[in-house]
């Protein structure tokens, strides 16, 4: 029997009730795997993130996340249960008022009775795993974007998380720095067996790394499938996607009532 | 009509809003009380915010008190001249500064020094999604930074009171005594004659305590509730400064009401 | 190092606060020559037929010193005078035949309550009672007198 850390089923939300963001989305990820979420921007992906982790409840549907099913718990319960839950934000989001030393050993100083010495031996762990070992003292802002979005990885791994979130990892990075963190996230889950799910809109890195990939499109699950499954798919909004056609089923133009020549008086 | 709809409208519309307002305010406020003994555990915590928000404004309470205090001897002198009390100036520069304008200018001072970067403070934490990072890492936002800042906040405006109203008696005295020749004696002896310690000193202590809590919540609060961007963050540091002078000036008129 | 600037800094300005608030409950509100604690003072009582506007918290004087204040007033409901405590303190005795005036500052100034020692060997005691008193002078009072005086001459 397969075991899974995150069953979604028929999942509606929306900050309003006329325009859900996400309309009846179910997903099961399993335990130990790298699974990709895919879409263009506002699609709904970071939404589903925030679902997962708790931070906002379902109008509809269950969510249930390391056997738990969090829609039907205490904030109380959530917070214990989101010490097992790591995340990853996409621009990092490190404390700017503390030193990476400090950034990373939040968790452990909030969360665990560890000596000062031993606490000081885990975070030099973790920054020698993202290669940054001996940047303790430094100030986030001192930093590199690629830099700080790997001890922003250091950190969101400080407790060894059972259960991994990235939101979009790779956005902003330079070539190298991205094909960096994109090894250090296989690595590390390798290393740790941690479920990992990753929300992303970079191709070709995901493909590298991920096991299974889900894509959304308009608060939907429109495909899904190994990465083997895409790359070979007809499905006309998964090929333009990956193509990055500007001509298809996904359009780039804002969905308005208004009729642009009408509007500007040519017919 | 449908004139008479609107107007109705744009008449509640932002009574509704203070409500809601007012409603937040008080929630989070609970939620403050709730955690309060959470930063007790890590008092650095609290000294940290003492620092930026009582010791950085010291300089500027100071001075502040100091000019002030040295208006009320001036105007005070002319117009008690008249009356030929001259020697009342100390008892009147003492009592406005101690009942009235010290907890009040200095609540007012500290809400555009020190309320406005907590504001800015807490609403860029939220721009740059640090609070959800905060709260995904299972630790409460409210404890580990409103807390603290309220805390901080309550203990430093009393404080810094203190020092406005004795920068203050000192302007008053540098003006009465020293420029214009008044004694010295009958500055201090008229002023120990009116102040009372517990009608004045206290209760001042008392107001600036209250409009301490005032003001610390109310620049948590818009930073809450600041929308996450550059001109929502810029907003919300407004809407502090001027929120604060107004609820300060309502607050000091019930309290003033209630104890003198 | 840094966080000890921060602890360092935060010390000096709790200090300063101490200091300011010591400041101005010693030098600003208290009075000299009057103790704030039960012990350093005694209490006596005085009876007047008007007391005109005497208040609560005014001095009590002798030759124009400040001895004590008039801590309380009251109206004894079988005589109609009114009475007041004064709270004195204790580095001044006044014998038992020590008079009490209501006088007033200037013209139009607040009124205090001065006192005049007698002559008797035996001092007041905690608890005892001023037997002689005069009033206030109310200047309607004094206005009405001068205008009778004057018409029955």
């Amino acid at each position: 029997m397969q075991e899974y850390s995150v069953i979604v089923e028929n999942v509606t939300f929306g900050y309003n009730e006329d325009m859900p963001i996400l309309k009846n989305v179910s997903l099961k990820i399993p335990a130990g795997k790298t699974v990709a979420i895919m879409g263009g921007s506002g699609c709904g992906k970071t939404t589903l993130l925030k679902l997962i982790s708790g931070q906002i409840r379902p109008s509809l549907g269950t969510v249930t996340v390391l056997n738990q099913e969090i829609t039907k718990q205490s904030n109380k319960q959530i917070l214990e249960l989101r010490k097992k839950i790591g995340m990853l934000f996409q621009f990092g989001a490190l404390f700017t008022d503390m030193s990476v030393y400090e950034n990373v050993a939040f968790c452990l100083k909030e969360h665990t009775d560890l000596s000062e010495s031993m606490i000081k031996k885990i975070v030099a762990m973790k920054l020698n795993a993202v290669g940054l070992f001996g940047t303790e003292q430094l100030m986030p802002q001192e930093l590199s974007g690629g830099m700080s979005r790997r001890v922003a990885l250091a950190r969101s791994m400080a407790l060894d998380p059972e259960l991994m979130m990235y939101d979009e990892p790779f956005t902003g990075l330079d070539p190298i720095s991205l094909n960096v963190s994109a090894m250090l996230i296989q690595k590390l889950n390798k290393a740790l067996k941690q479920t990992s799910i990753l929300v992303t809109h970079d191709i070709e890195s995901s493909l590298k790394i991920v096991d299974y990939i889900y894509f959304m499109a308009d608060g939907k699950i429109i495909a899904e499938g190994t990465p083997m499954d895409v790359q070979n798919t007809d499905n006309p909004m998964v090929r333009q996607f990956i193509e990055g056609k500007v001509n298809g089923p996904y359009s780039f133009e804002y969905k308005t009532n208004l009729d642009y020549n009408t509007y500007l008086g040519i017919l | 009509m449908q004139k008479l709809i609107n107007f109705l409208a744009a008449l509640g519309n932002p009574f509704v809003g203070f409500i809601l307002h007012l409603g937040g305010i008080f929630n989070l406020f609970l939620e403050i009380m709730l955690s309060l003994a959470y930063p007790f555990k890590k008092p650095t915590l609290i000294i940290k915010e003492i620092y930026f928000s009582g010791v950085r404004s010291l300089v500027i309470i100071a001075i502040s008190g100091w000019f002030v205090g040295m208006v009320l001897g001036l105007q005070g002198y002319n117009t008690l001249q008249r009356f030929g009390s001259v020697s009342m100036i100390g008892s009147l520069v003492a009592l406005s500064l101690l009942r009235e304008l010290g907890p009040v200018l200095t609540a007012i001072l500290f809400a555009s020094r020190a309320g406005s970067g907590i504001t800015a403070e807490i609403g860029l934490m939220k721009a740059t999604e640090q609070l959800d990072a905060m709260s995904v890492m299972a630790v409460s936002p409210i404890k580990r930074i409103v807390v603290p800042k309220f805390i901080g906040g309550i203990i430093s405006v009393p404080i810094l009171a203190c020092l406005f109203n004795t920068a203050g008696i000192f302007g008053g005295y540098f003006v009465s005594v020293v420029l214009l020749k008044l004694d010295n004696g009958t500055f201090w002896s008229q002023m120990s004659d009116s102040v009372s310690l517990h009608e004045d000193v206290i209760n001042g202590i008392i107001k600036s305590f209250i409009f301490g809590i005032a003001v610390t919540l109310i620049a948590v609060y818009q930073g809450f509730i600041a929308k996450p961007t550059a001109d929502g963050v810029s907003s919300a540091t407004t809407r502090t400064v001027v929120g604060s002078a107004l609820v300060v000036l309502a607050l000091d008129f019930i309290l003033t009401a209630l104890m003198f | 190092m840094k966080r000890l600037t921060i602890d360092f800094s935060v010390g000096i300005f709790v200090l300063i606060g101490i200091c300011c608030l010591a400041f101005l409950s010693i030098k600003v509100a208290t009075h000299t020559n009057f103790g704030s604690s039960d012990k350093d003072n005694y209490t006596v009582y005085a009876g007047f037929s008007n007391i005109g506007s005497l208040k609560v918290n005014a001095p009590v004087k002798v030759s124009g010193f400040i001895v004590g204040r008039v801590t309380n007033i009251s109206l004894n409901p079988k005589t109609y005078q009114a009475v007041t405590t004064l709270t004195i303190n204790n580095s001044y005795q006044f014998s038992s035949d020590t008079s009490a005036q209501i006088l007033t500052t200037g013209l139009l100034g607040e009124q205090y309550l001065a006192l005049q020692s007698g002559a008797d060997s035996s001092m007041l005691k905690n608890g005892d009672t001023i037997n002689i008193t005069s009033s206030a002078l109310v200047l309607e009072d004094l206005i009405g007198k001068f205008m009778t005086g004057s018409t029955s001459k």
